[in-house]
């Protein structure tokens, strides 16, 4: 088996892997059913307490309606794909705060599988259904379980604030259904690691041409490796590059970001070691043209909080989510005992414990507007381990 | 309602590949994965019709748990209930169905870890000699079930056992190939099994032998972080692993192969500790009565012949003085093997976990060379005990001996070595 087959068997290619027109595809998918769903939520609580019209039109967002028809008794506003995406991004960027402020640190690479554990969870569910803060803790605290960083539960949920036990792990069945049971995540990292060691031995060797001893190489790719690595630890998971992209096209277009020609120089190199010459060219081309395309992803990447418009859009799409946010999934305990219940065949009184409990919750949004909960912190673009 | 079209979106980007170059049991596996992906056509012909709310997830779970029907209990332990299980649209096709046990009051922090990893892991693996994992899905009381190959002929461990069965050179052969083949495809894939023993090597219908079991496997290459060394079943684990050892690689798991090797030879564990002593056991004694086996059976352990081993972390100075076994030794006590294969085991039962035998090493042993030439699959001895045998196998908690008659006064758990702290 050679790599490419390895790779090709685990479940990240099998599951995981998109064009940008099958992912576009599936979020729509998602994201016309959960509108859907929010609607006849609405509707049914709307008959349930007879009450008068939702009056959830804010006029603040007009050119967001998506193409769906909106029920006329029921007025929800719902989030388009592109909102959904950001309030999911939203979600990893506090995954990233969380796992720095936890003591211990939770080593970065046990982070970014708890960022592509949200990401997949969001390709078949709703940030609509259910916020991504409802989910984030547990993906982070699963990541910790299935990447061999023991935390024990009582001491993750104390170094959150407001948070209990059961917050964290009654999604956690939710999430594993919507991980497809499929828990191992590939990632760049150690692939950019190895680059790194391989690259110096080459620029010592004298095979990266120009690029050598005598020239300052171990510098030069030093200092790109490490912009590679804040990429990856920031723009590769705040993308699509887990979902477009293998991890070894991902590592390679981060440093081709930071230095084209190194990139260019080693996989000169690399190819040329191939024993057949006649494919190498058209294969050199497919793979500068994919690494480029990977590269301008994560290049066109900007944080939120560097960036004032990005900040107000949030606010604004955070702002439409209360609105429209399916009232029977805010209570994620209540909901995770209503499914066991469901499925053992009772149905009726847990949804309705579900929406008075929104019904206070929203009391509780209005009063304080901090749905997002408080700023996010800075984020180091440096991950140091 | 979903509209027909939202359901199964996930389908792998070019799934037309994906067979190509592949071993039939794998392919069969990546087939009946794939099916996972079908249009939701034959929704509406299963007997249960989802609520209407269900989401796109639920919903495609609830599509692979009608593809099976689940049959009578083949075996029940602490950790898992296994079922006789068959596809839905072939009873012919028979499944095993392992369950694995929710009990609330030991999921105060979720789903157990050990369900976690070897859901993880086996999702990641693929191979014709490891146990294939069809799917997974969730029943109702959110149970997780893995739909794994049925087994109908058992394990080693009984097979070994059984006295009725008699087995040979080229069978050992044929057996050690299998798990040779399949622990260097985990470790080329930075997978540690971690409990290699008879047990957990599952007889299936054609014959062949299958490793299952990867509740305490974990991925391994990082320096950076540490191990634990309470893992891999006491009589099959490495004297570094005994003395504390906190960063190791495949040449744990090769320890293990040896001894299994040893075991098919002389049909009895080579290296066993008396397990009989539940206090001992309790103390930690089990290491230490595990090092003295070890002794005897391949020699003592010290500065000589493993720099190094007394730095590790639990060392302690042996009372038995026995140098490293010689070759005339094990000609002696392993006369089927032939000289090679006694080569080979010996390569597997370095003390010293750096000379020890690697799985590609192993893989590219004379042994594999030199006659009797390994038994065809299809002619190899299949009679490990039967189906509720690979339940035992399945349903038992990692790391743990299951017969409790065979071995009385075993402890259930691992012994996790903490005495000498």
């Amino acid at each position: 088996m050679v790599e490419d087959d390895v790779y090709r068997a685990s479940s990240q290619y099998r599951y995981w892997s998109y064009t940008k027109e099958s992912l576009a595809r599936i979020r729509q998918n998602t994201n016309d059913l959960a509108s859907e769903r929010v609607r006849a939520a609405f509707h049914r609580a709307h008959a349930a307490h007879s009450a008068q019209n939702g009056g959830s039109h804010d006029g603040a967002s007009g050119g967001d309606v998506d193409a769906m028809d909106i029920d006329v008794e029921v007025n929800v506003e719902t989030l388009t794909v592109a909102e959904e995406l950001k309030i999911v991004e939203w979600g990893c960027s506090k995954i990233m705060a969380m796992g720095e402020a936890m003591n211990p640190r939770i080593p970065s690479h046990i982070v970014a599988t708890a960022i592509q554990y949200l990401r997949r969870f969001y390709l078949t569910n709703s940030p609509m259904t259910y916020h991504p803060k409802q989910i984030m803790m547990c993906a982070l605290y699963l990541a910790t379980k299935a990447d061999h960083f023991y935390i024990s539960l009582s001491k993750f949920v104390a170094e959150l604030n407001n948070v209990s036990e059961d917050d964290v792990k009654a999604p956690e069945f939710l999430l594993l259904q919507g991980l497809r049971f499929t828990l191992d995540v590939r990632h760049p990292m150690k692939g950019l690691a190895g680059g790194h060691v391989e690259m110096n031995v080459m620029a010592d060797e004298g095979r990266l041409g120009g690029i050598s001893k005598s020239t300052g190489s171990a510098k030069r790719i030093g200092i790109a490796a490490d912009q590679a690595k804040r990429l990856l630890a920031t723009a590769a998971q705040m993308t699509d590059a887990y979902f477009l992209y293998t991890p070894s096209q991902i590592w390679l277009a981060a440093i081709m970001v930071a230095d084209k020609e190194l990139v260019q120089v080693y996989l000169d190199r690399k190819l040329a070691e191939l024993p057949s010459n006649e494919t190498t060219l058209p294969l050199k081309q497919k793979l500068l043209s994919t690494i480029s395309a990977c590269a301008s992803l994560l290049e066109s990447y900007r944080a939120p909080e560097d960036d004032a418009t990005q900040r107000k859009e949030m606010g604004r799409i955070g702002k439409k989510l209360i609105k429209c946010q399916n009232p029977e999934k805010t209570d994620i305990v209540a909901v995770a005992k209503a499914k066991v219940a469901e499925k053992r065949g009772g149905e009726g009184s847990d949804a309705e414990k579900a929406l008075k409990k929104r019904k206070l919750e929203k009391e509780r949004f209005e009063k304080d507007g901090d749905v997002f909960g408080p700023d996010l912190r800075s984020i180091p673009g440096s991950g140091t381990d | 309602m979903a509209s027909s079209n939202g359901v199964s979106p996930l389908m792998p980007r070019s799934p037309s590949n994906i067979n190509a170059n592949m071993s039939p049991s794998r392919a069969k596996s990546l087939t009946m994965r794939k099916s996972i992906s079908k249009p939701p056509t034959a929704l509406s012909s299963h007997h249960q019709k989802p609520p209407p709310d269900f989401d796109m997830a639920e919903q495609m779970n609830e599509e692979i748990s009608n593809k099976y029907v689940k049959g009578k209990k083949l075996g029940e332990g602490t950790y898992a209930i296994v079922y006789k299980g068959h596809l839905r649209s072939d009873p012919h096709h028979a499944v095993a169905i392992k369950k694995f046990k929710v009990d609330p009051s030991q999921q105060r922090e979720g789903l157990n870890v050990d369900t976690i990893r070897e859901i993880k892991y086996l999702q990641e693996i693929s191979h014709p000699s490891i146990v294939a994992l069809l799917d997974v899905f969730s029943s109702k009381d959110q149970n997780i079930n893995m739909v794994i190959e049925y087994f109908p002929n058992g394990n080693l461990e009984e097979l070994i056992r059984d006295k009725t069965v008699s087995y040979g050179a080229a069978d050992v052969k044929a057996w050690m190939g299998m798990l040779c083949r399949a622990i260097y495809f985990c470790h080329s894939n930075f997978v540690l099994h971690r409990d290699i023993k008879p047990n957990n090597l599952l007889i299936a219908a054609d014959g062949e032998v299958k490793l299952a079991d990867f509740g305490l496997a974990r991925s391994f290459g990082d320096p950076r972080y540490q191990m634990t060394s309470a893992v891999i079943t006491l009589w099959y684990r490495p004297p570094e692993l005994l003395f504390g050892a906190r960063q190791y690689g495949g040449a744990v798991d090769m320890w293990s192969i040896g001894m299994v090797f040893a075991e098919l030879l002389i049909r009895r564990p080579y290296a066993a500790a008396d397990v009989a002593n539940q206090e001992v056991l309790a103390t930690g004694g089990g290491t230490v009565a595990q090092l003295d086996k070890i002794c005897e059976a391949v020699g003592t352990p010290n500065e000589d012949n493993w720099p190094g081993v007394s730095k590790l972390r639990d060392y302690f100075d042996l009372e038995k003085k026995i140098p490293v076994r010689d070759k005339s030794f094990y000609m002696q006590m392993f006369p089927t093997a032939g000289s090679v294969g006694v080569d080979l085991l010996m390569a597997m039962l370095k003390l010293d976990p750096r000379k020890r035998v690697t799985a590609r090493g192993a893989l590219e042993h004379e042994w594999w060379t030199v006659d009797p030439r390994p038994t065809e699959k299809e002619h190899l001895p299949k009679q490990g005990g039967g189906a509720s045998m690979m339940a035992a196998a399945e349903a038992s908690a990692p790391g743990a001996v299951n017969d409790e008659n065979k071995y009385k006064g075993v402890a259930k758990k691992l012994d996790f070595g903490g005495a000498r702290k």
